[in-house]
């Protein structure tokens, strides 16, 4: 008895849902879109920067340099102090001694242009550690932090591209708005191992286009990572055809 | 609780489907393009070489597949490459006997996707290169081509209006008629072994049936006033004809060995030109009931009347084609006609001719070309184009008259 009145109250807020009846309760969310405008999409997209194998292993990582230094802003001759010097001493990767003083404390210009290249000598090093951190870390491909020798985005991507290609060249069509879901599997040569047609358009001249995009593409598919299969099932149509 | 069950899964299926198209990965292509297609020089298989023979079979397929408008025509390299597409032909000569072998290869899918052989006599070598330009874009579009069909047409080529037949192509023109009278208006029968046709050979507008193989001839319908504008049904036994016996011109149904069977139309207005819709369910025919001629459309036992042109001051002899969503008609603009199509429920209507005078359109069986009589090069002649209007072709190769084409169905 429960159980058939839960199944009503859930029916019944389906249909009020479905409805529209009752006002958003979650936020319209915007679809992210990544959009990779420097590598095109490749084979094996594992890094965008190729290291060796000795420079790629992990290290620790390093403690973080100060933030920020602040220079005087007095042009009379300030009081050395060693606070500055010493945090932009600190990182210094030749363990040199915390400077002294400024031996002639009324050389307001010398005490300034130390300090500046003081300050940029400290945010070269923290830029640096930032970036190795990141190389050491891992992260998605295509990415700094990647290990593989080839820069660009996923195999997907990379598939998407070349059969968008071979489409491009033989599309033909004699209806308005034909559609072919086709699932495609490469295999770990390299070949297109399987195509097989979920769904034709109704278009005998648009379903041929498709067979001879798959096999246009499938002549120069670089083999997927890992010397795996590759499956994904993939959507024909002419350009605004069949968004919603 | 079965019934809930259901209910459930029934809202919630739209979302199943959604999520998985989300799943897939869309290719797309700016614009269709038109096919690569490399017609190889016919060869001789065996038998003594014919070069006129393989050069007009040739020319044939090359003419049939650029009309289709399928296809670009790239040069005709031997093995065909960078085509999508390779036609290949030869042929044998035995004495008067011809044997024709015709294969359609897809060069990107490496596979034959036809082969046809068709034996005959050298007579028959037209026939058998627009059978193949069929076969052709039945293979690659699943819908045969209406290159093998005759058109029925009126000529004055011997002085009179008589009717005569022809490849669709112009070639081969046959006498039908030879009364020295006037004879008019057409039409195949669905079997596209009959037609009928006006003629005033025995004084009055009579409406004649004829086999045009046999040559056997009956008066339908010889009632007094006109008898004309014959339109058989997509039955075969039924025909649509204006009449005039009752005073004014008005559309009925007959038998096809003319027996009255109904009166679709009675109003005091003229009544003229009806075509029957593809499944048989609605006629569209002129009326002048509003002032000027335009196009009505009403159901097939005269009910359901509606208009459907409301531009133009003298739209006349509609035509429905055999896909059943567009009309075309000749509408009177400026002193001369012009070909127009308009979609069955009376939507986008577009021009289809501009230059001289263009009347009497008809389908090709498989609704892709439409035949008309123009004056555009002096006197009328016929000429053909596709649906959509391009590729203007004249057909007539005779100097004399030629007008009120019509094309054979396939069968």
């Amino acid at each position: 008895m429960f159980a058939l009145s839960f199944l009503f109250h859930l029916a019944v807020f389906l249909i009020i849902a479905k409805s529209q009846l009752l006002p958003a309760f979650h936020p319209e969310e915007t679809p992210v879109t990544y959009v990779d405008m420097v590598t095109l999409p490749v084979a094996s997209p594992q890094s965008g920067s190729p290291a060796p194998a000795a420079e790629a292993a992990p290290t620790p990582p390093t403690a973080a340099p100060p933030a920020t230094m602040t220079l005087p802003q007095s042009k009379t001759p300030p009081k050395p102090q060693a606070k500055p010097q010493a945090k932009a001493q600190e990182p210094s990767a030749s363990g040199a001694k915390p400077a002294k003083p400024a031996a002639a404390p009324d050389d307001g210009r010398e005490f300034s242009e130390r300090m500046a290249r003081l300050e940029r000598l400290a945010e070269e090093r923290r830029q640096g550690e930032v970036l190795e951190r990141l190389k050491n870390k891992g992260g998605r491909v295509g990415m700094p932090g990647a290990n593989g020798t080839e820069a660009g985005s996923d195999y997907s991507s990379y598939l998407q591209s070349r059969l968008k290609d071979a489409f491009s060249q033989v599309v033909a069509s004699q209806t308005k708005s034909p559609q072919v879901i086709a699932s495609i599997t490469v295999g770990p040569d390299g070949r297109i191992a399987e195509y097989r047609v979920e769904k034709n358009s109704g278009d005998p001249l648009f379903d041929d286009a498709v067979a001879r995009a798959v096999t246009i593409a499938g002549r120069s598919l670089q083999p997927p990572p890992g010397g795996a299969q590759f499956k994904r099932v993939f959507r024909f149509r002419p350009e605004g055809v069949g968004v919603r | 609780m079965r019934i809930l069950l259901l209910c459930m899964l029934l809202l919630l299926a739209p979302e199943f489907t959604r999520a998985a198209e989300e799943g897939l990965i869309d290719i797309t292509a700016p614009a269709t393009r038109k096919l690569q297609l490399a017609i190889a020089p016919t060869t001789a298989l065996s038998g003594p070489a014919a070069p006129e023979l393989g050069r007009e079979l040739a020319e044939l397929l090359e003419f049939d597949l650029a009309l289709a408008g399928l296809f670009e025509l790239s040069a005709a390299a031997g093995d065909g490459a960078g085509a999508d597409l390779l036609v290949k032909s030869g042929y044998a000569v035995d004495g008067s006997a011809l044997t024709v072998e015709c294969r359609l290869f897809d060069q990107v899918l490496n596979r034959e996707l036809t082969a046809k052989r068709y034996t005959g006599g050298i007579k028959d070598l037209r026939r058998m290169g627009h059978t193949f330009a069929d076969e052709v874009l039945r293979t690659l579009t699943g819908q045969k081509g209406p290159f093998t069909g005759k058109l029925a047409y009126v000529t004055k080529r011997s002085g009179n209006k008589e009717i005569f037949v022809m490849d669709y192509d112009g070639h081969n023109p046959q006498r039908v008629t030879n009364n020295g009278s006037i004879n008019l208006n057409p039409d195949y029968a669905p079997s596209g072994k009959e037609i009928i046709y006006t003629s005033y050979k025995k004084g009055n507008p009579d409406l004649y049936r004829r086999e045009l193989f046999t040559g056997l001839e009956a008066r339908i319908s010889s009632r007094p006033g006109l008898n004309a504008m014959g339109a058989f049904a997509p039955d075969g036994g039924r025909i649509a004809a204006v009449l005039t016996k009752d005073g004014n011109s008005e559309i009925y149904l007959i038998s096809k060995e003319g027996k009255e069977l109904a009166r679709l139309t009675n109003n005091p207005a003229i009544e003229v030109s009806p075509a029957w819709s593809p499944d048989g369910g609605k006629l569209v025919f002129v009326s002048d009931r509003l002032g000027k001629p335009q196009l009505f459309v009403m159901d097939a036992d005269g009910s359901n009347l509606r208009r459907l042109t409301t531009s133009g001051a003298y739209n006349v002899t509609p035509r429905w084609s055999p896909r059943g969503d567009r009309i075309v008609y000749a509408r009177q603009t400026g002193g001369a006609f012009q070909i127009h199509a308009i979609n069955a429920d009376g939507s986008q209507d577009s021009q289809l001719t501009s230059a001289g005078s263009n009347e009497h359109p008809r389908w090709s069986p498989d609704g892709r070309f439409i035949v008309f009589s123009s004056t555009r090069d002096g006197a009328e002649a016929i000429y053909l184009m596709r649906a959509d209007g391009s590729a203007q072709t004249r057909i007539s190769r005779s100097k004399i008259s030629d007008s009120h084409p019509t094309w054979a169905p396939n069968w």
